[in-house]
Order: C-alpha cells, then sequence, then structure tokens
C-alpha cells in the first residue's frame, strides 16, 4: 500500500482538485484507492457528495482498524472509497498530543488498512500542526502543489526547510505547478526555470482550468463530465509521472 | 449483517412492482443494460459444477467468464484467444491468468466440453438519496435457453442482485426489506443461467459420475446386489463409450477400464452368485474386451508422464525426449484406430447387450450362493480379504522381491472394490475411517508400481534404442538419466512401506475390521 499525501502549507493552491482527480484515476485503472479527507473543510467529501457518518471523528481516526473501517464510504466510482471529511478533526492535535509516539500515530493507523487498499491519497489542511506531521511521516510520496509564482515558490522553500529543521522525512518531496497561466510571461519563464534546476518538480504542469472550477457545481472529478479537457490530459500526465516516482 | 445477494421471483411483473416500492425510498438512476449470449463449458463429469463453479463463454464482449453457482457472482474472467475455436478445450489452451490457474487445479486432465447455449441480461439501477449519492445498486437479471439454431431465447427466470456499497449498511437493508415486501425470495432456487444451457444440451448437474455409489438396500440378496454392482459399472462403461470414440480426453477409457476391471473382480472375487457358465462367459469378454484397450492406454499414460519425466531430468537431458514423445504420438494414434476398430465390431456390442440383458432378468438364479443376504456374504469376502493383507503385508521385509509389495497392492485394491461393492449395507462412518486408514498404504504401494512401470517402461526403451543405430546418443543420455531418477523414486517409495504398514496392523484397526465385518479379528 501507498499513501500518496497532497500538502501545502498554503491554502488554496489545487490540493483538493488533485487528490480527487488523481485517486479517481487510480481508481478507474483498478488499483483499491481510499481518499482520506483530513481537511475540516471538507470539500473532498462535499465532491464526492458523500456525507459524514454522525459518530466520527478523530478518536477513530488514530484508532485505525475495525472503527477506522466502519467510517469508510464507497463513492459513486468502482474501486474508490473515501474517509469523509468531519468538523471533529479539528480536536485531532489535541488528541495526538496526548500519546506517545504523537507523530507516528497516523502512519500506524493506516496501516491496518493494508490489504484493503493498494493506494491512500490524503487531502491535507493548510498549515503545520501535529496533524500535518503525522501526514508527513506516514506519507511516502509528499506531493505538494505549487502556483508558479515567487511568493508560492517561497512557501515550498519554507517548507523544505521546516522538514529539515523538524528531521521529517524528505525523500518522498515531490512537487508540481498548479493553476498554471501560460499566457503569463512570468508564469511561463518560472516553470522553466524551475523544471531545469529542481529535480523534485514533476514534468506535467495543472493548468488554470474553467473545467477544473466546475468540480464545485458538478460534485463530481473533472473526468466525469469533461474528460477531454486539456486540464483532464495534464492530470492523466502527472499520474503517470507520479507511477514512475513510486515504483 | 449485510443482507442476502440474490434476489428471485416467478410472476411476472415483480420487476416493476419492486422498482415502484424502491423508488418511494430512493431515487432511482439507470445505469444501463447488457444482454449477452453465452456457451456454457464442463468437463464430462461436472468438475467445476462440483466444485461449485460455472464457466462460460461469451461473445460480446468476447470473453471466458468463471461464476460461482450460488450466486452467479463472477469469480475470474479472461480474454478470449482470436484466432481458432476448438470444440473442447483444455486448461493449457486458456489465456495465462486467474481462469487458467483454476481450471488447471479443478479440471487437470479432463477437457471441457460446450454444454449448450443461455441468452442473459442484466439491467443496473442506483438507488441514489437526494445528494445524488449512490447508496445502493440493483441489477435485475433475466436468463433464458438459446436453441441449437440461435434463437427462441425467452428470458424467463429472473431476479435482482442487490449490490450494497460499503458504508451503507442501513440502505442496503431498506432496499432489501422493499424487495421482500414485494414477493421476492433471497438465496437458493434462483437457477444459474447455465442451466438453461445443460438442459438444452439434454444433460443435468452430476448425472454423471465415475465414483462408485451403489447403494443397496439392507435385505437384499447376494445375487440381486451383485446385479446392481455390475448395472452400475455396466453402465459407467457404455457412458464412456462416444467419448472414447471422439478422443476427447484419456479419462473417458480410463474409466471405462475402470468399469470394466471393478466387474471383472466381483466377478472373480464374488464366486457362486451367478451360475457358473455366466461367471466364466462375461469374466473372459470382458477381459477380451479390456485387453482391447491396454496399448492405448499405456501409451495414454506415458504420454500424459511427459511433464514429470522432465521434471526429474537437468535441462539439458530434456531435449532428448522431445523425439521419444513425438514417436509415442505417432504410436498412440496407430492404437487409437485398432481400439476403435475392436470397439465398433458388432461383436463388442453384443457382448454388452448380453451382459446387460442377463443383469436386467428378473430370474431366480439356482448357483449355490444367489439367495445368501449381501450382508452376511460381503461381511465374509471383506474379512478373508483384510485377513489376507494383514499376513502377506508381516511378511515383507527390506530384503523381500518387490513381486511382494505389487501382490499385496493388488490385494488391497480387491479390499478396497469389496468395500465399494457392499460398503452401503455397513454403517457409513466406521467404514469411512477405515478406509481411510488404507488410504496411505495404498498410495504408496500404487506410486510404488508406477516407479516399477514407469523404469521398465524407459529400460525396453533405452534397449531398443541401444539396438537400433544411428539412435541419438541425446535420446539414450535422457532415457539413462531417468532411469536412474526412477530408481532413486522407487527406493525411496518402498523406505515408506514398513510405516505405513503398522498404521494398518495394529490393535485398533483390527478391532476395528472386527467390529464392522465380524468373525475373528486376525491377530493370530
Ligand atoms: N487548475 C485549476 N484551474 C482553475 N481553478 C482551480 C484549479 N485548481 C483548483 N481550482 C479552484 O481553486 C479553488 C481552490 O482549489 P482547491 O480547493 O483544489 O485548493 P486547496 O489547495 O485544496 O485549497 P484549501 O487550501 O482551501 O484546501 C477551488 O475553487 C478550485 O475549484
Ligand atoms: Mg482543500
Amino acid at each position: 500500500m501507498k499513501v500518496i499525501a497532497l500538502y501545502n502549507i498554503k491554502g488554496g493552491v489545487g490540493k483538493t482538485a488533485a487528490a480527487v482527480n488523481l485517486a479517481y484515476l487510480a481508481a478507474s485503472e483498478g488499483t483499491r484507492t481510499l481518499l482520506c479527507d483530513l481537511d475540516p473543510q471538507a470539500a473532498a467529501t462535499y465532491y464526492l457528495r458523500v456525507r459524514a457518518p454522525k459518530r466520527h471523528g478523530s478518536k477513530r481516526l488514530i484508532q485505525g482498524g475495525k472503527a477506522l473501517d466502519r467510517q469508510i464510504r464507497e463513492s459513486n466510482f468502482p474501486g474508490l472509497d473515501l474517509l469523509p471529511a468531519k468538523m471533529g478533526f479539528r480536536n485531532l492535535d489535541l488528541k495526538l498530543d496526548a500519546r506517545k509516539r504523537s507523530r507516528r500515530r497516523l502512519a500506524e493507523s493506516l496501516h491496518s488498512l493494508t490489504g484493503a487498499y493498494e493506494l491512500v491519497v490524503i487531502d491535507a489542511p493548510p498549515n503545520i500542526t501535529l496533524l500535518s506531521e503525522n501526514i508527513i511521516e506516514a506519507a511516502d510520496l509528499l506531493l505538494c502543489p505549487v502556483i508558479p509564482t515567487t511568493l508560492s515558490l517561497r512557501t515550498w522553500d519554507q517548507l523544505d526547510r521546516f522538514l529539515r529543521k523538524e528531521k521529517l522525512p524528505r525523500d518522498g518531496l515531490r512537487a508540481f505547478f498548479s493553476m498554471a497561466e501560460r499566457r503569463k510571461k512570468l508564469h511561463a519563464a518560472t516553470i522553466r526555470e524551475t523544471l531545469d534546476s529542481d529535480p523534485r518538480f514533476f514534468p506535467s504542469v495543472i493548468p488554470m482550468s474553467a473545467a477544473v472550477e466546475r468540480m464545485g457545481p458538478e460534485r463530481a472529478p473533472l473526468f466525469v463530465y469533461d474528460k477531454r479537457s486539456v486540464a483532464a490530459r495534464a492530470f492523466r500526465g502527472l499520474w503517470d509521472d507520479i507511477q514512475c516516482q513510486l515504483r | 449483517m449485510s443482507p442476502p445477494a440474490v434476489w428471485w421471483a416467478t410472476d411476472e411483473g415483480f420487476a416493476d412492482r419492486v422498482l415502484a416500492d424502491v423508488r418511494r425510498r430512493f431515487k432511482i438512476v439507470p445505469e444501463g443494460r447488457q444482454s449477452m449470449t453465452a456457451r456454457s463449458f464442463e468437463t464430462f463429469d461436472w468438475r467445476l459444477w462440483e466444485d461449485g463453479l460455472v464457466l462460460a463463454r461469451s461473445a460480446r464482449p468476447s470473453r471466458w467468464v468463471l461464476s460461482r453457482v450460488e450466486d452467479r457472482a463472477i469469480v475470474a474472467t479472461a480474454s478470449k484467444p482470436g484466432k481458432t475455436v476448438p470444440q473442447k478445450w483444455f486448461w493449457s489452451d486458456f489465456p495465462v491468468g486467474a481462469v487458467r490457474d483454476r481450471l488447471r487445479k479443478i479440471c487437470g486432465i479432463r477437457a471441457l466440453l460446450p454444454m449448450g447455449r443461455f441468452r442473459e441480461s442484466r439491467e443496473c439501477f442506483a438507488l441514489c438519496d437526494d445528494e445524488d449519492k449512490i447508496v445502493c445498486r440493483l441489477v435485475l437479471e433475466k436468463s433464458g435457453a438459446v436453441d441449437a439454431r440461435g434463437g427462441g431465447a425467452s428470458l424467463s427466470a429472473a431476479g435482482f442482485r442487490l449490490i450494497p456499497l460499503k458504508g451503507y449498511d442501513k440502505e442496503a437493508r431498506a432496499a432489501a426489506a422493499c424487495l421482500a415486501q414485494m414477493g421476492c425470495r433471497a438465496g437458493d432456487g434462483w437457477v444459474h443461467p447455465a442451466l438453461h444451457a445443460f438442459t438444452a444440451a439434454g444433460r443435468e448437474p452430476e448425472d454423471y459420475s465415475s465414483k462408485a455409489r451403489v447403494d443397496l438396500p439392507p435385505q437384499i440378496t447376494a445375487a440381486d446386489a451383485c446385479k446392481r454392482i455390475h448395472l452400475f459399472s455396466l453402465d459407467i462403461a457404455e457412458r464412456n463409450l462416444p467419448g472414447i470414440f471422439e478422443d476427447i480426453d484419456t479419462e473417458f477409457l480410463h474409466d471405462f477400464r475402470v468399469a470394466l476391471r471393478r466387474s471383472r473382480s466381483a466377478l472373480s472375487l464374488v464366486k457362486g452368485v451367478f451360475p457358473a457358465r455366466v461367471e466364466k462367459r462375461f469374466g473372459e469378454n470382458l477381459a477380451k474386451i479390456q485387453r482391447a484397450t491396454n496399448r492405448l492406454r499405456d501409451l495414454d499414460v506415458h504420454l500424459l508422464e511427459r511433464g514429470a519425466f522432465e521434471a526429474l531430468l537437468p535441462p539439458e537431458l530434456q531435449a532428448g525426449l522431445d523425439g521419444l514423445f513425438r514417436q509415442l504420438e505417432g504410436e498412440r494414434a496407430r492404437a487409437l484406430r485398432r481400439c476403435l476398430t475392436f470397439l465398433e465390431r458388432p461383436a463388442t456390442a453384443q457382448i454388452l447387450r448380453d451382459w446387460r440383458a442377463f443383469l436386467e432378468s428378473p430370474g431366480e438364479s439356482s448357483a449355490p450362493l444367489a439367495q445368501d443376504p449381501a450382508e452376511a456374504l460381503g461381511k465374509r469376502l471383506l474379512r478373508k480379504r483384510f485377513r489376507r493383507i494383514l499376513k502377506d503385508g508381516r511378511a515383507i521385509g527390506a530384503k523381500t522381491p518387490d513381486t511382494a509389495l505389487h501382490k499385496l497392492r493388488l490385494q488391497v485394491k480387491k479390499l478396497r472394490y469389496l468395500l465399494e461393492f457392499f460398503g452401503s449395507l455397513l454403517p457409513a462412518p466406521e467404514t469411512a475411517s477405515f478406509v481411510k486408514r488404507f488410504r496411505r498404504l495404498q498410495n504408496i504401494l500404487g506410486r510404488f508400481n508406477d516407479l516399477c512401470n514407469q523404469e521398465a517402461w524407459v529400460r525396453r526403451r533405452l534397449e531398443a534404442a541401444e539396438a537400433k543405430s544411428g539412435t541419438s546418443t541425446e535420446l539414450a543420455a535422457s532415457l539413462g538419466g531417468l532411469l536412474s531418477e526412477l530408481g532413486r523414486a522407487r527406493n525411496a517409495e518402498r523406505a515408506k512401506f514398513g510405516r505405513a504398514f503398522t498404521r494398518l496392523d495394529n490393535p485398533s484397526v483390527r478391532a476395528r475390521a472386527k467390529a464392522l465385518f465380524g468373525g475373528k479379528d486376525g491377530s493370530k
């Protein structure tokens, strides 16, 4: 079982869009996939039209095993299941803090799903908390969407420094450009320069696209309503890049 | 607890009724409908069905589907190799994958034969909540037979398959409640679509089995019992004849011969039940038929041994065998022709007809033991045979010649035959556990005998090869290598004999034999 986490300290960079679409692609290829919505905003859960179970919260998430399994919902799409988000996750940091080895709790909990799933995709909340550290520890691939702007690249550097300082694993740290506008000279230049200098960036670039924005009103992965769009093709390319990396 | 997966009903409008009722609780979104025609495949002796499986080849989409009898759930699928479509399939004809693996384990050397066609349609309905999240699926499945001309399939048998979604148990239970309320029945009784095809092809699951299962009523006389036992074997023999003529797989001839041998054993083991001239005449005639099949069977056995032989040899010595087996194929083709010519003769058919006429004639026999109770007779023979096995077995030591083991194997086999004949007159669980005690010894003696035969055969082949000038040294090397490997295996098998025999020759088994067969326990 491989774990991919979509993560960035910065908000609104396309984490959820990528998490949902990549998980959908994996499942459509026959990979048994679990999408974990760990962001209390519950955007991924909303896209998949799932209502979070009533008795659902941080305790079950870190318990793992049956308690966790019971919270999982099968999506409308074959092979794709979802662990819905809940406002209760806000208290997760407190719960984690009260335990020993508090950074490894999520990794251990997810480990109990080996066998049921071949791939776990985590949609992470945009901040640095104990939960984020747990996510970073659990991920085989820590995937960071970066908008091709100077400010965005700065947060990418900050993330790298943070991992180093906190002695968190950095081997799986990768990035891709998200919401790129090729017509903007600055975007194009930033992408070119970064791809040349930083091998941790995947070559596929997700463009700014109205088709992706429509995930909100459609409440579905992009491929369900516009599989031929430029953005859909870009996500397929990104998924290929990721598979090469995981192998 | 999740609700049952399959729900069926027999009346006309149940599907509409169910959907109308479901619609009151859920939004229904049709997800499409597929229909397909498929041909079912089975071995002659229903190996797949006995394992709870059905194999079918559908035309569009073109693929093999292995599904469960119980609930029609698909177990594995395989793509259909495009080019030629043979009349019969062996597991090795299937593309590499799950279907082939299962078939190899279940069917072994048996061919898969086409067994009629059926048509099936599946219509899928997604049940959604008010956010259009799917919470359960219902698949309406209908099926019917297709006649030989490809038409005339009325999709009669129908039912719903309920497919729950993980995390939506409550909704699945609600859908199940609708099904139950609208008069559907859960589980058993919904026929697998392949059954239509079997019926159309004139077959019925498990209508053939080579296993000896004669059920005798308790008070039956020896003559009547023997007639039933022989009729049972004769049925098996005759049912295998068409498969022998079509040369479908080697098991037809094998089962045919086992049936003949069983009858011949019964004739020679149970003397004095039929008139002496009947015993003599049919004993000789059945032996004659069997002899005519010997050569073909020997060649079948050697050809089937190919894999085992190759496994015994290092790769560099395997090449030498290719020519040998090509030659054997040629010999087999000739032996088959000769065997079929014999079986086709009117005289051969006449033997079997006369035999059946005698067995089905109601006349009371004047033979000395004819009116004895079968049970007492059977027990007496079993007792005698068991005692004989103990005596012969005890005489076998490390230096005893191999022939003693072969003789003992035949004694054990006779005991097994007697148990097959009269077993239904004995208490079942005790008989079964007694039989179990013999299994290991029987396996060892069987393998030992096979290895001796193989060795002798390889030696003959080697001598023949050396006598002929211009034989490849490659073949001689392969055969030489085989000889030493087979000899090693034979010795290993023989070394196991002592331990296996003590599993039989001990007070507890002797006491069991005494309880089963009566009389003395043979310990002296
Ligand atoms: N490639 C894109 N083109 C156009 N719009 C996009 C694209 N990717 C995401 N968006 C839109 O941008 C907004 C933020 O995207 P998304 O929710 O995926 O980001 P996020 O990183 O998960 O945000 P948050 O940090 O709030 O969780 C959404 O409205 C989404 O529809
Ligand atoms: Mg998000």
